[in-house]
């Protein structure tokens, strides 16, 4: 057995058991591992009528062939039924839990059930027992690491949830290593649910790789394409020498940060070249195991504030939303919101629902009534981090109506009228790349399964002609796909993206590894797997399975009630000029956006309500998908 | 003589040692500009036009026109904003 350990550990929380069962062959090879292993779970174990917040809602924590070998590999996903819309909750975590876990000889970690009071979970070697974590429940994530590095050695890793996950907060998020991430879409609600408050797990085992030389030469190659010195993709570089904060400056120049709840693109003065000023913080790339690039999240030591001499990760997405989002221009008070989010277990995306309700306030459809006195005005930074407790605790009636997600927030106040500010979609808040300005994504927004999530087609434009090897064809026009303003292509570019990233997502590997010529190229990825696993990948091979994890992730939203009703953008997107950003309107017209979905429809092989059709599901072997569908 | 933004980041922060500067200059294209900035910081253009001649990146922004990325023939013009990254 290579690559997979092909079998998974299921745990239930109620009955406090836990047992190991073999998973089947044909499962890794139509799905992969990872990502696409998590949906097949998901889909099978779960029903329209399965309660997200119940014991029977899976939450699932996927590994792929690669976690564990030396190729950077510490992702992994975190997949459940979410609580915030009914639909799909997907996310990837990084670190250096993954590995752990797969030593432990699973591929999957699949929790069910609710504890009766807070627990942890324990996987050692194959053992698996429960404990109290009592003692750990209110802490922030900051202390509960330092309390669980007391408990057990530095040869364990943990995943845990802050005070959000503990109050079922809609943006909270699970941690690990102090600012790994993941489970937005309701990963973190969904643990709370449950009342776990943290896995520890350590691993002894290891990973079997088939052929070794192979391997070694598919690594080579990998490493050979994204060295800097050749690597043609423009954040190469930047990204490792500064972090992906490196490129707030560029997006800004773009007009594509969200500023003042994303009413602008586009700001002056400080908080438009953070960059440069990190560069005098930074320390060190807070990297995941095995990582060659070190590029996605920096360890910064501010100069001044409650963060002095302490440190916190820098991020770029997370950097704007919390800071310039909110007119936060100040790079230590914003690097202060960031890091508390990480403390409370919080999605620093959590700024656009902050950031709608400092409108709101501004527009007076909120007054100091609902906010506890709170004066809510951007720029006020003090204002920001009572937000923030105020939605981690479910303080109040504000914090607690936030809690629940911009969506139900932005229906209940002022009877919806404040609905076309609320940058969110299918319940989900928006987490930056701004939709004005690239046609892509704007169509990703809108058709994703998971809300407002950019990740899972980011970067939102094709490689340089250059960087496609001419024995690669692409399924689209690079000129006109690259094209930022126009509707050309866009559908067959983003279904591209969203079949590509499954097959890294379900690898495993990390979403800022296909860089350069990697972007396009999958063969080495496929050589790669190979190599691990014994079996035969081709890169058409990898994009099939992409697109089948695609298919069937979107069957299960279609079996929980999506349509194409649910593809929607907000008003400040659809109707509101921005004069400092966008296109050539400034912003998407919704007839231009009416025409891309009906074109990713059509690439998709689905009906124009958004339904797949059933040859299309017979095409990828989901007969049984398309039978349940009534299709 | 135009009165131009130039915004550097990533490597070119460090070619230039300061993040942004305002400078009126007569230089007629974007291809005169990088010699300018050649003359002024050793090893901008080198950087800028690398091998391969994409891995970086300028941006210009107009009022009228979002952004873009000037070709070498550009005329600069008065209240031009340049972004290299």
């Amino acid at each position: 057995m290579y690559g997979w350990q092909k079998k998974i550990l299921r745990v239930d929380l109620s009955k406090q058991t836990a047992s190991f069962e073999p998973m089947p062959d044909e499962v890794y090879r139509d799905f992969l591992g990872g990502r696409g292993l998590a949906i097949k779970i998901l889909y099978d174990e779960t029903d329209k009528d399965t309660d997200p917040m119940g014991p029977d809602n899976p939450l699932i924590f996927a590994l792929g062939p690669l976690n564990g070998t030396p190729f950077g590999s510490g992702r992994m996903t975190v997949m459940t039924r979410s609580p915030r819309n009914g639909f799909l909750s997907d996310g990837n975590i990084g670190g250096h839990f993954a590995p752990q876990l797969k030593y432990n000889g699973v591929d999957a970690l699949v929790i069910k059930g609710i504890s009766e009071k807070p627990c942890m979970l324990v996987i050692d070697n194959g053992e698996v027992s429960f404990r109290s974590a009592e003692h750990l429940w209110g802490k922030t994530t900051r202390e509960t690491e330092r309390l669980l590095r007391e408990e057990f050695d530095d040869s364990y890793q943990f995943r845990y949830i802050g005070p959000a996950g503990e109050h079922c907060v809609g943006q909270s998020v699970i941690v690990g290593n102090l600012l790994h991430t993941g489970g937005r879409t309701g990963g973190g609600m969904v643990m709370g649910s449950k009342r776990l408050k943290a896995i520890v797990c350590r691993g002894n085992g290891s990973v079997k790789v088939a052929d070794p030389e192979a391997y070694l030469k598919a690594y080579q190659r990998i490493v050979f394409e994204l060295d800097p010195r050749r690597c043609t993709d423009v954040y190469r570089l930047p990204y490792g020498l500064y972090g992906d904060v490196s490129v707030n400056g560029l997006v800004n120049e773009y007009g594509g940060l969200a500023i003042e709840n994303g009413k602008y693109g586009t700001v002056g003065g400080e908080g438009s070249f953070t960059a440069e000023k990190m560069l005098r913080i930074t320390k060190k790339p807070k990297s995941c195991y095995g990582c060659m690039q070190g590029c996605c999240i920096n360890w910064v030591v501010p100069t001044e504030g409650k963060l002095k001499g302490i440190g916190t990760q820098a991020h770029a997405g997370s950097l704007n939303a919390m800071g310039s989002n909110l007119r936060i221009m100040n790079l230590n008070q914003q690097l202060e919101n960031t890091n508390m989010c990480c403390d409370l277990g919080l999605d620093t995306f959590v700024g656009f629902a902050i950031a709608w309700a400092f409108e709101a306030f501004d527009k007076g459809y909120l007054t100091t009534k609902d906010t506890d006195g709170l004066v809510l005005k951007f720029g006020d930074n003090d204002a920001v981090q009572e937000m923030l407790k105020n939605i981690a605790y479910r303080r109040n009636w504000i914090g607690n109506l936030l809690a629940d997600g911009l969506d139900r927030a932005s229906d209940i106040v002022a009877d919806g009228a404040c609905k076309g500010f609320a940058l969110q979609s299918k319940g989900v808040e928006y987490s930056t790349v701004n939709p004005r300005v690239y046609y892509n994504m704007a169509l990703h927004y809108a058709i994703s399964d998971v809300g407002l999530n950019h990740t899972r087609i980011y970067p939102p434009y094709p490689p340089l002609p250059e960087a496609v090897p001419p024995d690669v064809k692409l399924p689209y026009d690079i000129e006109k796909a690259k094209n930022k303003h126009t509707v050309d292509d866009k559908g067959k570019f983003v279904r591209w993206c969203l079949n590509t990233r499954a097959v890294i997502n379900s690898l495993e590997t990390c979403a800022y590894s296909p860089r350069g010529r990697l972007y396009s190229d999958q063969r080495p990825y496929a050589e790669l797997v190979s190599a691990v696993t014994g079996e035969n990948f081709t890169a058409e091979r990898l994009y099939e399975i992409g697109e089948r994890i695609c298919q069937l992730e979107h069957s299960f939203n279609v079996r929980n009630g999506a349509s194409r009703k649910d593809d929607v953008l907000p008003d400040r997107w659809t109707k509101e000029n921005d004069p400092t950003s966008g296109n050539g309107y400034n912003m998407v017209v919704q007839e231009e956006l009416d025409r891309m979905i009906d074109d990713f429809y059509d690439v998709s092989g689905w009906d124009r309500n958004g339904i797949p059709k059933r040859e299309t599901l017979e095409r990828f072997g989901l007969s049984y998908v398309a039978d349940e569908l009534g299709l | 003589m135009a009165k131009i933004l130039l915004r550097y980041m990533g490597r070119f922060c460090e070619l230039a040692q300061k993040p942004l500067e305002e400078r009126e200059v007569t230089c007629k294209t974007f291809s005169e500009l990088i010699d300018l900035l050649e003359h002024d910081y050793p090893g901008y253009a080198a950087e800028f036009y690398n091998l391969i001649g994409e891995r970086h990146e300028c941006t210009l922004r107009r009022p009228e026109v979002a952004s873009i990325n000037p070709k070498a023939d550009e005329p600069v013009r008065d209240g031009d904003c340049y972004g290299f990254y």
